[in-house]
């Protein structure tokens, strides 16, 4: 009996080595990389100390998202739409799954010659693409790994100013930037 | 529109552009200011990281909505759902999540089939963690926390809503 147990043990012990082993020749799992909270609230209270110092129309939500798309910080002024809580999250979450600004996003709708193009709007409305500016992915090495949304700013297009970008980008500088 | 009515229209514009309203027609709504819900979220924060608990908090204004939220590294990821949810629920229950707290309304409801069903309907998620801001009797906002256990997830909940209510940093506004 005791040498059936013994046996049994030893051939755990050999299969348990054999994951180990896999481990660490790095084939089970791959690291992607993803924003750290640190950093999301670094990113927002620089967004958020942009927004002080220029004078817009609106007041800012800062919406920050890891790689995954998971909420890991939000915060929003006083006073500030509702309406700019909610672009602020979908604007994140646009600039994550299309791995672009949001500025950017609605050239999906468009051919590079310009032309309408009803096969990409089609793709904007089931990827839930949402267009405005204010929507940033947090690239590190080439690598998505999270995006600030920042909603509630009046843009000026006229003049191509978009306070909700820019706002977005000051935070985003203030952290990766080389 | 006719003649007549534009300036009664202008004049109706002018008494609202210069506040001459009845006190009637426009009432005071409170709510929760971003520097309280800082100061909730950092005390919440402070006391989950001296004991080792990882939570995601939210801070929802007096419509429910965000005003502030931070998930802590390493915190579970379904705990930014919970947290959010438990704040929400204190804006229908105007009391804490919490069943085993005999003060909510939530363990009265949770203890009979209907109070079950209500508690659905109403989104009402019973678990500690979630505890109202309550200013002169308004519901003003209201701190969700989710992570730890439930009843770890309670205090830290009232860690934050201790570090406003004794400041009282709501009324400063």
């Amino acid at each position: 009996m005791s040498k059936q147990i013994a046996s049994r043990a030893a051939l755990f012990v050999a299969v348990l080595s054999l994951f180990a082993a896999r481990e660490a020749s790095a084939q089970v799992i791959f690291n992607k990389k993803t924003i750290s909270t640190e950093a999301a609230e670094k990113i927002t209270s620089t967004c958020l100390d942009w927004y002080k110092s220029h004078s817009v129309r609106g007041k800012p939500t800062v919406w920050v998202l890891n790689a995954n798309g998971d909420t890991i910080y939000v915060k929003r002024v006083d006073g500030a739409n509702r309406v700019g809580v909610e672009t602020a999250r979908m604007k994140a979450q646009s600039a994550l799954y299309l791995f672009r600004p949001t500025k950017a996003v609605s050239n999906f709708a468009k051919t590079p010659s310009g032309a309408p193009n009803p096969g990409g709007e089609a793709m904007l409305v089931l990827l839930n693409g949402y267009t405005s500016a204010g929507g940033l992915p947090i690239v590190v090495d080439g690598e998505v790994v999270g995006a600030v949304g920042v909603g509630g700013m009046a843009p000026d297009q006229a003049q191509g100013i978009y306070p909700d970008e820019q706002c977005a980008q000051a935070g985003i500088d203030a952290v990766f930037k080389k | 529109m006719t003649r007549r009515s534009i300036p009664i229209l202008a004049l109706a514009l002018s008494l609202f552009s210069s506040g001459h309203v009845s006190a009637q027609a426009v009432l005071d709504q409170p709510s929760i200011t971003l520097d309280a819900a800082v100061k909730m979220v950092n005390a919440c924060e402070a006391l989950a990281k001296s004991k080792g608990w990882k939570v995601s908090i939210w801070v929802v204004d007096d419509n429910a909505l965000v005003v502030h939220m931070k998930h802590m590294e390493e915190a579970p990821i379904e705990s930014i759902q919970t947290a959010q949810m438990k704040a929400k629920s204190t804006k229908a229950l105007l009391s804490s999540t919490d069943p085993n707290d005999p003060k909510s309304s939530i363990g009265k409801m949770m203890r009979e089939p209907r109070g079950q069903v209500m508690a659905v309907l109403l989104e009402s998620f019973p678990d500690g963690g979630g505890l109202p801001v309550m200013v002169g009797g308004k519901f003003v906002g209201a701190i969700g926390v989710a992570g730890a256990d439930g009843a770890f997830d309670a205090q830290c909940a009232q860690a934050g809503l201790d570090a406003i209510t004794k400041t009282d940093a709501t009324s400063k506004k």
